[in-house]
C-alpha cells in the first residue's frame, strides 16, 4: 500500500472504510418470518392482479397524453363555441335581431 | 442440487402462478445483498423494518419485473430507493441530524489526517470515531445528496450504475455528485478549522 499526502484522498479512504464497516453489524432472522407472514396475508399475484397492474401501468404511462388531449379538446370546444356566437352575430347583426322584437313590449 | 441453484426466472414464474411460499427462496438468496445495502445507509434499529418493506415491495412489483436485468440488480434498486425514501420522510418530518460530534471526535479526525499509509487510514475508518464523523457529516446533507454521495463517492460506483439504482438520469447524478462532494468538503473544512 502506498503513502499519500493528499488530504481529500485521506478523507475519502477513512469515510469509505467507515461506510463499508457498517456492513459487519449482525441482524437477526426474525424479520424474515415476519416478512413471509405479511406476504402470505397479501392477495395472490393471480392473473387478475397482473391485469390490474398492467392497466395501472398503462394508465400511468398515458395519463399525461390523456390530460393534454382533454385540455386541448376543451379549449378547442371553447374557441369553437365563441366562434359560433361570433358567426351568428356577424350573419345576423344585433340590430336586425332586435327588429324581430318590433311591436312587442318587453 | 442446492435450493439456491434454482433459476430466478423459474422461481418468479412459480410465485406469479400463485406459489407464494416459493418467494422465500428469493428472500433467502438475496437477503445478504439487501441487508448490506440497508445496514450501510440506515440507523441500525430501522434495518429489519425496512428489509421487510423491500421484500414486500419486491413481491408486489414482481408482475413488472422484466428479466432484461438480473433480479439482484432489480431488488438492489428497490432497496436503495427504500433508503432514499426513508431519509426523505425523515427530512420532511425534520427528524434528521441527531448526530453530534464531541471534541474528542474532532481531535481524532485531525490526528487521523496526519497518517500517510493507506492501510492505516482504512483501519482508522473502522474505529467508532470515524462512524460518528460519517453519520454526522451525512446527516447534514439532503436525502438526494446523501443517496448519490453514498453510491458514487463512498462505494465507488459509476454515474451510470448509480443512475440505474436510483432511477435518475445520468446527468442528474453527475450534477448531484459534484454538488454533494463540494458540500461534504465544506462541512469537513469547517470541522478542521
Amino acid at each position: 500500500m502506498g503513502h499519500i499526502n493528499d488530504i481529500q484522498k485521506k478523507v475519502r479512504i477513512i469515510l469509505s472504510s467507515s461506510f463499508a464497516e457498517k456492513e459487519s453489524l449482525k441482524v437477526g432472522d426474525k424479520w424474515k418470518n415476519e416478512t413471509m407472514r405479511r406476504i402470505r396475508s397479501l392477495p395472490p399475484l393471480g392473473p387478475s392482479q397482473r391485469l390490474s397492474f398492467l392497466l395501472e401501468q398503462l394508465f400511468l404511462r398515458f395519463s399525461t397524453v390523456v390530460v393534454l388531449t382533454l385540455i386541448i379538446g376543451l379549449s378547442y370546444l371553447e374557441v369553437r363555441s365563441e366562434y359560433k356566437i361570433h358567426q351568428v352575430l356577424l350573419e345576423e347583426p344585433f340590430d336586425e335581431f332586435l327588429d324581430g322584437f318590433e311591436g312587442i313590449d318587453i | 442440487m442446492d435450493k439456491y441453484d434454482v433459476d430466478d426466472d423459474e422461481i418468479i414464474k412459480r410465485v406469479l402462478d400463485g406459489e407464494v411460499n416459493v418467494y422465500e427462496l428469493l428472500l433467502n438468496k438475496y437477503q445478504s445483498i439487501v441487508l448490506s445495502i440497508l445496514k450501510k445507509r440506515l440507523p441500525f434499529e430501522q434495518v429489519e423494518e425496512v428489509a421487510q418493506l423491500v421484500f414486500i415491495k419486491g413481491y408486489q412489483s414482481l408482475p413488472s419485473y422484466r428479466a432484461e436485468s438480473p433480479f439482484k440488480n432489480w431488488l438492489s434498486s428497490i432497496a436503495v430507493k427504500a433508503c432514499y425514501d426513508f431519509w426523505r420522510t425523515s427530512y420532511k418530518n425534520k427528524e434528521v441530524s441527531v448526530y453530534s460530534l464531541s471534541l474528542e471526535d474532532k481531535e481524532w479526525f485531525d490526528k487521523a489526517l496526519l497518517e500517510q499509509s493507506t492501510q492505516v487510514l482504512i483501519k482508522k475508518g473502522q474505529e467508532s470515531e470515524a462512524k460518528e464523523l460519517l453519520n454526522w457529516a451525512l446527516g447534514k446533507l439532503s436525502p438526494e445528496d446523501k443517496a448519490v454521495l453514498e453510491l458514487v463517492y463512498l462505494e465507488g460506483l459509476s454515474h451510470k450504475e448509480a443512475s440505474e439504482l436510483l432511477g435518475w438520469s445520468v446527468a442528474n447524478i453527475k450534477v448531484r455528485s459534484f454538488r454533494s462532494r463540494r458540500k461534504l468538503a465544506e462541512i469537513l473544512k469547517r470541522l478542521t478549522l
